[in-house]
């Protein structure tokens, strides 16, 4: 098993490496760079910028080395510095940047997740006992639904449905008296009813997808000999059905939680714009439009590392969970 | 007991029952027909989409003006009610419209219209409007339907420039409508020819190609989208974006359809009649040809339209967020980059009205896959 | 009460038979119909004894066996009666399929009066726990809470089937296992409670025939030992000649003829039955000799009129009167009934 895990974890080296480098030259993909966008900023500002004044300003950024050069240089920062180089907008360090938004990020996507699988193993569960009832057709529409609608379209309909019942669209994840206030318990309070309409928006089609995944594999697992084995030896219904089509059904469903989170992470980013949320999608997203390179990199590459690192956790899950992948370990 | 005969066992094989009915006869395009036309809600999906697509083809005939043409008079107008019956309770034979007149809220002195009952237009066919090519061939001025100028016919308002929105939501779904399938057409053709190669050949040519598939996977979708659409030029004629956002959509996609047909070829390749016809001699492309790809291209045809909806949505997404399809052009998501302000939601609601066509197609594209995945099932009856 | 009165009493009792099945039905709405998957079947079990249920796949022998123990899916409607006799005075005289199929009391009855063991023991076990576990939890639900017991008694279960090791493979998964070996464990499960009747549904259908008979050889030993009835149900009429006293064999829902073994083997009626026979292979048989075999298939049970369901394949058939009327049981013999209008006095049929 742990063999397994390392060798994994080996393969997965070359991956990032590759992966850094891509993200480096797409983030170099789009015409301009920084400078050019800050002198037109500098011109709107009525500031004109001369051309010697835009070389000395490349010039002090790095930029005016070739990629593969401003790439090794980032790179080498990275690895032995710990240092993702320098946001110019924020006008700090990139990891600063990441820091400031890093907690907040983090507390909405797990909180999305455990919405996810909390609301939707259990109606995986039900939809699929009850194949075909009021309430199987009730959630699969939802689900349909669900999927169908694209989310940040969804936040807005909620916000403004949040703002004709309670007078408040709930925009942000705090109120504004909270925003610099100090932690306690209101703060928190506040911040629970702020993240009821982004959790449901972006995990909204997630949980769909669990919910036809569980349903999916309930079904199957509900057909299957071992059930009609466990009503011969006389067992509940209800103990049979926990015991064998929920247990084996939810081990697709437990695999998933690694690349879980890396898609709440990235999935969150459009309905973060449009609900104003302070976390990493909005950021990001600004990054990109300003040419801010060293940011948006670092965030493709922590979204990417992200993505790697939660295959794997799922890879490992699953060996793990599966008995058959287990005892072959063990009997090495 | 010992003395009977003894038996091995038997011969019943030959015994199970073959077919009952014709169906077990049939071949495997007519078995899949025949089960997709018992799934009701496929069904009614493809009436839908053919429907769909069939307005996005004669698109500019349907719709009665210009994806630019404007009326500053009639900003933020709301949607008109077509009407039988007049003011007077009299009956009309031909549908009409009242014309709108702004007038002011009394409580919150916004500008509003109200339905002037004075002014009159009746609906009709082939009137005369923009001049357009039918069907990108024909110079014409004529629309299907519409009212005698001066008059206007708003029937899902309009936006904040005054323009029509069911026009632009008729024009705005042949890009919409296509991208996903010129996009996920892309991504079938990669997917089978270097999912192909990979599964086929196997050995070091497939180890390099899994690695490129996996490094391309393990990028974030959406930030890959965004990060790719934000390197598009801006000011960039419009069929040059379009086939930009085609091939980044295509790119990602490509490698979902690819581990599929890999999969297949590799457990497919193994099988008897496979290896049969190898040790027969036959070439390899007409082994693929001939004995692999029948064996799961209605497989295929499963995946790559379940892949459609999420390229719909990605492309709704990046256009709402101005990444994607910009000005002068229209799809879906840029009609409703107008609903991104609530206050835009709370006063004019119509402006969510493309999301409800976007809601459409997702869902008749997903029961349509659903419908051909069961049909495609050999072991469901 | 006298002793003599009382033991005369036991007496019946012991004549009476462990299970009997009387007028078992079982409909199926289909898309196209009511299938009669299940139509009107009768037979008796006696004490420690083994009937044979033989037919081809699809004849409904496999829905009969499960209704007995009530685990066929809802959609299965079932009518008829079901009566068990246990020797347990609290589980005597009881109709099975009047109780509650989901109730507590048809679930005292599974796995501790009769047990079930399946023709794949690879999927009838559950992939995702050990066999011991698998195996305790039914000594668990009706012999003892107690988990060192249980496992003790489990144990020694695996080592009466003849699976050396046994503290080694009881934490052991089923794919560990060899499909001969999982049969075994699946029969130590059965038994871990002993049943008064096993039903075993095509038990060795998935094994290579080596270890079939190993396994057929096992069930006999076994029942010696406890002195259980067991309801065979096979496709097989060879396995039929070694293990069984009496045979019932179905066609399309229906027992078209039923007799002890040897009677079956040597005088059968039913052109059917003769038909199987003959599309036998025969130790020293003439080797050019074709097997007979059997025209045609079996008709799906869907909406079918009054009329023989072999009908279309009987090389006797009698036109006229098999395709329009029900045909009536009738009595070769004591022990011998069949269903065919070639032995009946009645050629009218049966009032349906």
């Amino acid at each position: 098993m742990l063999q397994y895990s390392i060798k994994r974890i080996l393969m997965a080296i070359p991956v990032v490496m590759f992966i850094s480098f891509i993200v480096f030259y797409i983030i170099q993909l789009p015409p301009g760079d920084y400078v050019s966008s800050y002198s037109a900023q500098m011109t709107a500002a009525g500031e004109v910028m001369t051309q010697a004044d835009m070389d000395q300003m490349r010039a002090n950024l790095g930029l005016d080395r070739p990629v593969y050069e401003q790439y090794a240089i980032w790179i080498k920062k990275i690895v032995f510095y710990g240092d993702f180089g320098y946001s110019f907008n924020y006008n700090k360090p990139v990891m600063d940047v990441v820091k400031q938004y890093m907690g907040l990020t983090l507390v909405v996507s797990l909180v999305t997740m455990a919405f996810q699988y909390i609301v939707a193993i259990p109606i995986g569960i039900y939809t699929a006992v009850k194949q075909y009832s009021a309430g199987d057709y009730f959630f699969s529409g939802i689900s349909f639904l669900g999927m169908a609608t694209p989310n940040f379209l969804l936040a807005i309909i909620l916000m403004y449905l949040s703002y004709t019942w309670f007078g408040d669209p709930l925009l942000g994840l705090f109120s504004s008296e909270y925003v610099n206030a100090p932690w306690s318990m209101a703060k928190m309070m506040d911040l629970l009813k702020h993240l009821v309409i982004p959790v449901i928006v972006i995990g909204l089609a997630s949980t769909a997808d669990l919910i036809r995944v569980m349903r999916g594999q309930m079904l199957d697992e509900l057909n299957k000999p071992n059930v009609i084995t466990a009503r011969s030896k006389g067992l509940s219904e209800t103990k049979i059905l926990f015991k064998y089509p929920t247990r084996a059904a939810l081990n697709p469903i437990v695999s998933t939680f690694g690349w879980s989170l890396s898609s709440i992470f990235t999935g969150s980013t459009i309905t973060a714009i449009v609900l104003n949320l302070p976390i990493q999608g909005p950021v990001m997203y600004k990054a990109l439009l300003g040419q801010d390179m060293y940011l948006a990199g670092s965030w493709l590459l922590f979204m990417s590392l992200l993505t790697v690192l939660g295959t794997l956790i799922s890879d490992i899950l699953l060996a793990w969970l599966d008995p058959k992948i287990r005892t072959e370990f063990r009997g090495n | 007991m010992r003395t009977l005969p003894v038996f091995r066992r038997s011969t019943t094989e030959a015994l199970k029952p073959e077919a009952a009915k014709d169906i077990n006869y049939s071949s495997q395009w007519r078995l899949m027909y025949i089960k997709f036309k018992r799934h009701k809600l496929a069904r009614i999906s493809l009436y839908v989409l053919g429907f769909l697509y069939f307005v996005a083809l004669f698109a500019q005939f349907i719709a009665p003006y210009g994806l630019q043409s404007y009326d500053s008079k009639y900003v933020n107008a709301p949607p008109m009610t077509v009407r039988f019956i007049d003011g007077e309770g009299k009956f009309h034979l031909q549908p009409f419209v009242y014309e709108l007149k702004s007038a002011r809220d009394p409580e919150t002195m916004r500008k509003i219209f109200v339905a002037d009952t004075e002014k009159k237009y009746s609906l009709q066919f082939f009137v005369k409007g923009e001049e357009y090519k039918f069907l990108g061939l024909i110079p014409t001025t004529r629309h299907l339907f519409g009212v005698e100028e001066p008059g206007r016919l708003f029937m899902l308002g309009t936006d904040a420039m005054g323009r029509d929105m069911f026009s632009r939501i008729v024009l705005g779904s042949q890009i919409s409508l296509s991208i996903p399938l010129v996009g996920v057409g892309i991504s079938f053709v990669l997917g089978l020819i270097i999912g192909g190669i990979s599964g086929y050949f196997g050995g070091w040519l497939d180890s390099i190609i899994q690695r490129i598939i996996e490094i391309i996977r393990s990028f974030p979708t959406l930030p890959l989208w965004m990060a790719l659409s934000a390197a598009i030029p801006p000011r960039i004629p419009i069929v040059t974006m379009y086939l930009y956002i085609v091939i980044i959509f295509a790119f990602i996609g490509w490698t979902d359809l690819a581990r599929v047909v890999r999969g297949k070829f590799i457990s497919l390749k193994n099988e008897d009649y496979v290896i049969a016809a190898k040790i027969a001699g036959v070439g390899n492309t007409k082994i693929i040809v001939k004995h692999l790809l029948p064996g799961f291209i209605s497989y295929l045809v499963v995946a790559t339209t379940l892949a459609i909806p999420n390229m719909i949505l990605g492309e709704t997404a990046m256009s709402f967020l101005g990444l994607g399809i910009r000005s002068p052009a229209t799809s879906w998501g840029v009609l409703l980059q107008e609903a991104q302000k609530i206050e835009n939601v709370a006063l004019y609601p119509w402006k969510l009205i493309p999301l409800g066509f976007v809601i459409l197609t997702v869902l008749a594209y997903n029961f349509l896959g659903d419908g051909l995945r069961d049909a495609a099932d050999p072991y469901k009856k | 009460m006298t002793t003599q009165t009382a033991q005369a009493a036991q007496a019946a009792k012991d004549e009476r038979p462990l299970l009997s099945v009387q007028d078992l039905k079982i409909r199926i709405q289909m898309e196209n119909g009511v299938m009669h998957a299940v139509d009107g079947v009768d037979f008796e079990i006696k004490k420690g004894k083994t009937l044979g249920l033989v037919g081809e796949s699809g004849c409904g022998k496999s829905l009969t066996s499960r209704a007995i123990i009530g685990i066929n899916p809802k959609e299965c409607e079932t009518t008829g009666t079901i009566g068990y006799d246990s020797a347990d005075a609290a589980d005597s005289e009881l109709n099975l399929l009047s109780l509650d199929p989901k109730g507590k009391r048809i679930r005292s009855i599974r796995g501790r009066k009769i047990a079930m063991i399946f023709q794949e023991p690879m999927t009838a076990f559950s992939p995702m726990y050990t066999i011991g576990n698998q195996i305790m939890e039914a000594i668990r639900t009706h012999r003892t809470k107690n988990k060192k017991e249980a496992k003790k008694i489990a144990l020694e279960m695996l080592g009466k089937v003849g699976i050396s090791d046994q503290e080694k493979r009881f934490d052991q998964y089923p794919h560990e296992f060899s499909g001969g070996m999982r049969q075994r464990a699946m029969i130590s499960m059965a038994l871990s409670c002993n049943p008064e009747l096993l039903i075993a549904d095509e038990p060795t259908t998935a094994l290579d025939v080596t270890i079939q008979a190993q396994v057929l050889e096992l069930m006999q030993s076994l029942q010696r030992e406890f002195g259980m009835a067991i309801l065979l149900v096979t496709h097989d009429l060879g396995i039929i000649a070694e293990m069984c006293d009496e045979v019932a064999v179905m066609y399309l829902g229906k027992i078209v003829e039923q007799a002890p073994v040897k009677e079956l083997f040597y005088n059968p009626k039913h052109p059917y039955t003769k038909g199987l026979l003959k599309s036998m292979p025969r130790l020293g048989g003439e080797k050019s000799v074709r097997l007979d075999s059997i025209e045609g298939s079996v008709p799906m049970p869907i909406d079918m009129p009054p009329m023989c369901g072999f009908y279309e394949r009987c090389k006797d058939r009698i036109e006229g009167v098999c395709n329009v009327n029900a045909v009536p049981k009738t009595d070769i013999s004591d022990q011998h009934t069949v269903r065919c209008f070639l032995y009946t006095d009645r050629p009218e049929g049966e009032s349906p």
